[in-house]
C-alpha cells in the first residue's frame, strides 16, 4: 500500500483543501497510486533510461509581439502599463 | 440537400455554386439552435463572426477562386486559441480569459478559408474521458442523451455527430480525440507526435499532446490533417514533413488485447471487423507487446507529472482571474480553488510522483517503461504495417456511471499506448450496437505513417 500525506502535497502545490476534501482525496489518491504502483514489479533495467534523442532549442532572439494592448487587457490587476503583482519578499 | 454532407461533397457544391457558404452556415446554425440546449456541445457560438466569414467566402467563390476549406464551418475545442475569443479550457480559472493570439492550427485553417462556428465543450483542461469534468456541464451523446459523448474532446465529436458542423478540431493526450469519436460514431485522428503544432494550445501533458481532426469520413479527416500539419518554429517538437507510404498488407493484433476489461459486444464487433479484413485479403497476425498492458500505469504517472508543472502557471498573477488578496501564497491558493476536482487530483498526483524521494520510483520508472513500450512497438512494426485494437473497451457509458477515478481511467486502456509511443492513431466507426450505440476500431501506425491509417481506415468504413 502506498501511503501519502495529502496535506503536504496540497501545501506544495498550493491547493487549499477542507478537511472533508482532504479525507476524500486521501482515499482517492491512494487508490490511484496503488493502481500505477503495479509498475514497481517490472524489471526495466535493459538500458531503458531517460533518453531524449536530442533537444531542440530555438535561437534566443527577440520577437516583437504585435498586440501588446490585448495582452495587457488580460492582466488581473494593472498599474499604468505594468501588471500589478503582490509582494513576494518580505521587508519594509 | 444539406443533410450528411462530407467536406469533399461540400467543396464541390460550393465550388460549383450549387449552394452558398451562407446557406451552408445557416443550415448548421439552425441545427445548433435546435440541439445545443439539450446536448451542451458549444460553450459559445460565434454567429456574427461566422456570418461575416461566410459572406467573405461567398465573395471569393463568386470570383471563381477556391481553397480546401473555403466557406466550410469548423468547430474548435475550447483549449485552442482564437485571437480575441474566450479560451477557457472549460475551467472557471480561465472563464474570462481572451486569447491574445491565434494558435498555429487556427492560422492554418484561416488561411484555407475556414469559417469558425464556435468553441466546444471538453473536460476541464482536457482531463477526462466524458466531459463530465467540464466546469460548464456535461456534453450529452447525440445517439443517446442519457450517455456521455466521451472526452475530453466530447463537444468536438458530438458537434460532428449531431450535424452542428461538418468537421472540428480536438486535442488528444491519451485518447481525447479518438475515444469521443468512437462514442459518437465519427472519425478521429491523433497524428504522430510532432506532426501538428501545439503553439496556442492550452497544455496538458507536453510530451503527449497532439491536435487532431474529427469528421464524418476518413477522407475528410485526411483533408483537415493536410491543412493543419507541418513544422512550426513556435513549437520546437514539430518535425519536417517526411512520411511513409500508404501500403497496408499485414495487420497486427496485440496478443491478449481482449483478455480483460472489454465488454462482450465490443469483443464481438472487433472480431467481426478482423474477419471482414481477412476476407478482403489482409493478412491479420498476432503481435507480442508484453508491456502494452502497463501503458496506462505509465500514463497516469507521466501525464499528471507534466500537468502539475504546466498548471503551475495558474497562480492568479496572469490570465485574467485573481482571487483573494494579501500575500502571493494566499492569492495563489484562493485562485486555485477555481480548479475542479479532477484537476486538483492530477496536480496532487503529479506533485507526489515528482517529489523528492519518490521521483525515481514513479516518474523515472514510468519513463523507463515508456521507452520499453516504444521499443516493443518499433519491433512490432518491423513485421506488421499497422496495429489494430478496439478504440474503447465499451460503448458510450451512462452519465454519472463512473464516479471512481480509477474506473474512469480504465476507459483510456486502448488509446493511451499511441500517445506513450508517439505513434499516429485513427478511430474509425465499425458498426452500431443492439442498443444503437456506435462502435469504433483504432488503427495505430509507426511514426509518420498517417497515410497507412487513412488507407486502411477507408477499407474499414466500407463495412459499416
Amino acid at each position: 500500500m502506498v501511503k501519502i500525506s495529502v496535506k503536504k502535497l496540497s501545501e506544495l502545490s498550493h491547493i487549499d483543501l477542507t478537511e472533508d476534501q482532504e479525507n476524500q482525496l486521501q482515499a482517492q489518491l491512494e487508490s490511484i497510486l496503488n493502481f500505477v504502483d503495479e509498475i514497481q514489479k517490472l524489471d526495466l533495467t535493459s538500458g531503458s533510461e531517460l533518453t531524449d534523442p536530442y533537444n531542440v532549442l530555438r535561437d534566443d532572439e527577440v520577437h516583437e509581439f504585435e498586440d501588446v494592448a490585448s495582452l495587457k487587457s488580460q492582466f488581473p490587476e494593472k498599474d499604468g502599463d505594468f501588471m500589478k503583482i503582490t509582494r513576494v519578499i518580505k521587508g519594509s | 440537400m444539406m443533410e450528411n454532407l462530407t467536406l469533399k461533397k461540400i467543396r464541390s457544391l460550393l465550388d460549383e455554386r450549387k449552394i452558398s457558404a451562407l446557406e451552408l452556415l445557416d443550415f448548421y446554425l439552425k441545427n445548433i439552435k435546435e440541439k445545443n440546449e439539450e446536448l451542451n456541445v458549444f460553450l459559445e457560438v460565434f454567429e456574427k463572426d461566422a456570418l461575416e466569414q461566410a459572406k467573405l467566402a461567398d465573395q471569393i467563390l463568386e470570383k471563381g477562386e477556391s481553397a480546401p476549406l473555403l466557406g466550410i464551418p469548423i468547430a474548435i475545442k475550447d483549449n485552442i486559441l482564437i485571437k480575441g475569443k474566450t479560451a477557457s479550457a472549460a475551467s472557471k480559472i480561465l472563464q474570462n480569459y481572451k486569447a491574445v493570439y491565434n494558435a498555429t492550427v487556427v492560422d492554418k485553417l484561416t488561411k484555407q478559408g475556414a469559417v469558425f462556428v464556435g468553441r466546444t465543450n471538453m473536460d476541464e483542461f482536457a482531463m477526462g474521458g466524458s466531459t463530465e469534468n467540464s466546469a460548464f456541464g456535461v456534453t450529452k451523446n447525440p445517439h443517446d442523451t442519457t450517455r456521455v459523448s466521451g472526452g475530453s474532446s466530447g463537444g468536438s465529436a458530438a458537434a460532428v455527430a449531431a450535424e452542428m458542423v461538418p468537421a472540428s478540431l480536438g486535442t488528444d493526450t491519451g485518447g481525447s480525440v479518438r475515444q469521443p469519436s468512437s462514442f459518437c460514431g465519427v472519425v478521429g485522428l491523433k497524428p504522430t507526435y510532432g506532426r501538428v503544432s501545439r503553439y496556442g494550445i492550452i497544455a496538458l501533458g507536453s510530451s503527449l499532446d497532439q491536435v487532431g481532426p474529427i469528421a464524418k469520413t476518413v477522407e475528410d479527416v485526411e483533408i483537415l490533417y493536410d491543412v493543419i500539419k507541418g513544422k512550426d518554429t513556435n513549437d520546437q517538437t514539430t518535425i519536417d514533413n517526411k512520411e511513409l507510404d500508404d501500403t497496408v498488407k499485414i495487420i497486427g493484433v496485440p496478443k491478449g488485447i481482449l483478455d480483460s476489461g472489454v465488454s462482450e459486444e465490443v469483443k464481438n464487433n472487433f472480431n467481426k471487423t478482423i474477419t471482414s479484413l481477412s476476407d478482403e485479403g489482409f493478412n491479420v497476425v498476432e503481435v507480442d507487446l508484453p508491456h502494452l498492458k502497463f501503458a496506462l500505469n505509465a500514463y497516469y504517472i507521466i501525464m499528471p507529472a507534466e500537468a502539475s508543472a504546466n498548471l503551475a502557471r495558474f497562480d492568479g498573477m496572469r490570465y485574467s482571474v485573481r482571487a483573494g488578496n494579501g500575500e502571493y501564497k494566499e492569492i495563489m491558493s484562493e485562485t486555485r480553488k477555481l480548479f475542479g476536482e479532477e484537476v486538483k487530483r492530477r496536480i496532487l498526483i503529479g506533485t507526489f510522483v515528482l517529489s523528492s524521494g519518490y521521483v525515481d520510483a514513479y516518474y523515472y520508472k514510468a519513463v523507463a517503461l515508456r521507452n520499453k513500450i516504444k521499443e516493443e512497438f518499433n519491433s512490432a512494426f518491423e513485421n506488421v504495417d499497422v496495429i489494430l485494437t478496439p478504440t474503447a473497451p465499451e460503448t458510450a457509458f451512462k452519465i454519472g456511471e463512473k464516479s471512481d477515478p480509477v474506473t474512469m481511467y480504465a476507459a483510456d486502456l486502448f488509446t493511451v499506448p499511441a500517445n506513450i509511443a508517439g505513434s499516429p492513431a485513427l478511430s474509425v466507426p465499425s458498426g452500431i450496437s443492439d442498443s444503437g450505440l456506435p462502435f469504433g476500431v483504432q488503427i495505430i501506425a509507426p511514426h509518420y505513417g498517417e497515410r497507412k491509417l487513412f488507407s486502411l481506415g477507408k477499407n474499414i468504413e466500407k463495412f459499416r
